[in-house]
């Protein structure tokens, strides 16, 4: 697989550094950091990332919020949530806002891994090496 | 909350996930757990405590409060291999407690909701040892983990009608 360029959407320094330590295990980049939704949805546009990772509880905007208005100006974003979260409802409103994947925190290193080659691989419209 | 909900179920769901994620995710060990399902006019808090406030009919208030030796072997545990200056160092201590919490409460609420979806608020850090009075239409629940780092205090702030009545139900 390509180097992914990754952007991490999480209010928690602490939890940005450990998924991105992840990443680079991965052999993937982490290009943009965003600290909540509103952060998220104006550093996408300028960062083109191929991989987005939402937290859903947030300040100011959930994650689910941002996907949508990701989504509503970039149809083609590939959206991970990454959530503490196991209600089914949660899934199913994540889904239904248009994200790709779900993710349990705490995170496995290689259950993140498989859901961003499986996100990629599934929807992007890019030929993978 | 729904009075068909019991908080010491809750109270007892949320000590054996945190249990499992000191033992899994931290590695500590769990030395001895104590329960006390009186009803207490206050709680001590120990020297970090992150609170989250559990929303809509679930409607309660739970605390994480520490002592400084246990969530300082946390911390450590859980940002091994990261690299993090002397001056994030205590906001990152504190995002670990606030982390942990988050991912406690919210891995346990799926048992709970009951095709209704709970959220959580984003966690509050207090970073000093204080004592908090019940106020007269709250009452407290709490468990209390021993590890051989300190202890981990976990308290459950709900309405008092809701506690009196399902005491009431579990003595039928």
């Amino acid at each position: 697989m390509k180097k992914l360029k990754i952007m991490i959407v999480d209010d928690s320094t602490t939890t940005t550094k450990k998924m991105a330590q992840m990443v680079a295990a991965m052999g993937h980049e982490v290009i943009e950091v965003a600290v909540d939704g509103k952060d998220a949805i104006g550093k996408y546009h300028t960062a083109c990332p191929d991989i987005v990772t939402m937290d859903i509880t947030m300040p100011d905007m959930s994650g689910v919020d941002a996907t949508r208005a990701i989504l509503a100006e970039h149809p083609d974003a590939l959206i991970i949530i990454v959530t503490s979260h196991g209600q089914e409802n949660m899934v199913v409103d994540s889904i239904e806002a248009g994200a790709k994947g779900y993710i349990l925190k705490p995170i496995k290193p290689e259950i993140f891994e498989k859901t961003i080659e499986r996100v990629f691989e599934k929807y992007s419209n890019v030929k993978t090496d | 909350m729904k009075a068909d909900i019991n908080p010491i179920e809750v109270l007892e769901t949320l000590v054996g996930r945190t249990t499992a994620f000191l033992q899994e995710e931290v590695f500590v060990n769990v030395a001895n757990i104590e329960y006390s399902t009186e009803d207490v006019n206050f709680i001590k808090l120990r020297h970090i405590t992150s609170i989250i406030s559990v929303e809509e009919y679930l409607k309660m208030t739970i605390a994480f409060t520490y002592d400084l030796g246990l969530i300082t072997q946390m911390f450590e545990s859980y940002t091994a291999g990261l690299s993090i200056g002397e001056d994030e160092r205590e906001r990152c201590l504190e995002e670990t407690a606030g982390d942990i919490i988050n991912i406690v409460t919210g891995n346990i609420l799926s048992r709970f909701s009951h095709a209704k979806t709970i959220h959580l608020s984003t966690p509050v850090i207090i970073n000093e040892a204080k004592t908090v009075v019940r106020y007269k239409d709250a009452s407290f629940l709490s468990a209390r983990i021993n590890t051989l780092h300190g202890d981990l205090s976990i308290f459950l702030i709900l309405p008092n009608s809701l506690y009196t009545a399902q005491l009431n139900r579990n003595a039928e």
